[in-house]
């Protein structure tokens, strides 16, 4: 009589337990969308007041932000322009600058490529340079910087330039045609931007991407 | 009160969208045994101690066992350790093998690939990461279960869990776009169309007619904005077909068959296993006839 007095009372409190955990996912379900859902909007006075705890949660574990191609969306081509440079190339830029010839486009390359072929890598292995590019723009950090120079070292390596020793770096934004201008014959005005000139990192790894 | 008791036993009699959930994995599975084939031979340039990456795992799980997971790509063995379970991951996603252990596998190589080189991820990586957590909850394939039991609990709030991670997606995307001066007036496809990373030859011909481009732009947006309204009215199934057929154009314009594939499979997992019947019984109106 007492076992099974036991048995009773043990099966009841598994019924609570679990039903308290069901209780609890509920709970947890409605709290961790309701952060998420202020952690995505836009900058708002919710978010002001729950930074900390967003930043903590959300933001640590469950860090997403969704403005894909908006408000606006990218509507020019930014290429990533490298110019090796000898050592006395190197010097000579140091008081007269960069030589406006034996500039290579590494981006433009990698898109034809890619529109060709959908099937292909040259979007995968291309985006970090793509998006460090971009990045860099909006904060000149010098993460991104480093990401190019590995980038530019490892074409170097690929175009068989044994003899550089730096590495000039430049973004050209070609913005497109206005809506109002399409169909006409004006191109708009490419920008440049220049990043600067970094040892070349002769350590990286190859990228076979550039060869002829 | 009735409302919250047929809640609870939505929630805890019987595990749902079970065929919703197999395509979810199928096509997360799919997805990245395709970037694994893509990414393998530039492993070590992209993750490996002399590549482009240069992220840490500390930031997200403390510098003790940061630094423990930092140390798998201190050499170029220990990259394609990770690629290797990551690749054996999906395929038990793929083959429904094991899924819970698969999912598992998966996520954490995922997210030590992520971490090591965050510019290489893009929005579809990014819902995958996070549905990849809330499928850890779900019933294993073809898993034996008791109505009632406690783990189809967790399958039914893993469910809910993943269908809402999709809305706010979608609404918070449609949201940003309708903040847009280029969405507001109907042009955005036509200035993607000519930024190389993400058209074809002659879409920028395509994008610039009027009616082209509008109609594209104002469905892009839309289509997001009211997918919450839409998937819980009559227009449920024709939605997600025209959420299909707007990812497959994503997936040839844009060339990101990676995150169209994980979107497609996303809209298929909303479909319901009773829908899945009514399809394959429309599909097959003489399955069941006796031909005498």
């Amino acid at each position: 009589m007492g076992r099974c007095r036991i048995r009773v009372y043990r099966k009841a409190i598994r019924v609570w337990v679990v039903n308290i955990l069901r209780v609890v996912t509920v709970l947890w379900l409605v709290a961790h969308f309701t952060l998420t859902t202020i952690y995505v909007l836009p900058t708002n006075p919710a978010q002001d007041t729950l930074k900390p705890l967003l930043d903590a949660t959300i933001g640590k574990y469950f860090n997403q932000g969704w403005a894909l191609f908006a408000p606006n969306p990218i509507s020019a081509d930014y290429e990533l322009l490298v110019r090796p440079l000898s050592s006395s190339e190197f010097t000579v830029a140091q008081t007269k600058g960069l030589p406006n010839d034996g500039w290579y486009d590494v981006s433009s390359p990698m898109w034809t490529k890619f529109q060709s072929n959908r099937f292909s890598a040259y979007n995968l292995v291309f985006r970090p340079s793509s998006e460090a590019l971009l990045n860099y723009l909006d904060e000149h950090q010098q993460q991104q910087v480093q990401l190019m120079v590995k980038t530019a070292s490892a074409f170097c390596k690929d175009i068989g330039q044994s003899n550089a020793s730096y590495v000039a770096l430049m973004i050209r934004e070609r913005p497109g045609k206005q809506w109002s201008e399409r169909g006409t014959s004006q191109q708009p005005v490419a920008r440049t931007t220049l990043v600067g000139i970094y040892p070349i990192d002769k350590s990286v790894e190859n990228i076979h991407l550039y060869q002829p | 009160m009735r409302t919250l008791c047929k809640a609870w036993g939505w929630l805890a009699n019987d595990p749902h969208q079970l065929i919703g959930v197999r395509i979810l994995q199928i096509s997360i599975g799919a997805m990245l045994l395709f970037q694994i084939f893509l990414e393998l031979p530039f492993a070590r340039y992209l993750w490996g101690p002399r590549g482009v990456g240069w992220g840490s795992t500390s930031p997200v799980l403390g510098p003790m066992l940061g630094n423990v997971f930092d140390l798998v790509f201190t050499t170029d063995a220990g990259v394609f350790c990770v690629l290797f379970i990551l690749g054996i991951g999906a395929l038990g996603l793929l083959l429904g093998y094991s899924t819970r252990i698969a999912t598992f596998l998966v996520l954490v190589t995922f997210f030590l690939l992520g971490q090591r080189l965050p510019e290489l991820y893009d929005g579809g990586d990014d819902i995958t990461r996070l549905v990849l957590f809330y499928m850890l909850f779900l019933l294993p394939h073809r898993a034996k279960f008791s109505s009632g039991e406690l783990r189809v609990w967790f399958h039914n709030i893993a469910i809910l869990a993943i269908t809402f991670q999709l809305v706010i997606m979608y609404v918070i995307s449609g949201f940003a776009k309708a903040n847009g001066e280029m969405w507001q007036e109907g042009v955005a496809m036509y200035y993607i169309s000519q930024v190389q990373w993400y058209s074809l030859p002659g879409a920028y011909e395509l994008f610039m007619n009027p009616w082209i481009v509008a109609l594209a732009t104002y469905v892009s947006m839309f289509y997001q904005l009211l997918f919450p309204v839409a998937i819980i009215s009559r227009m449920k199934l024709s939605w997600i077909l025209l959420g299909i057929f707007f990812h497959l154009s994503i997936a040839v314009l844009m060339g990101l068959i990676a995150f169209s594939t994980v979107m497609i499979g996303l809209e298929l997992f909303l479909i319901s296993d009773q829908e899945y019947a009514k399809i394959w019984n429309r599909g097959h109106p003489f399955k069941d006839r006796q031909w005498y």
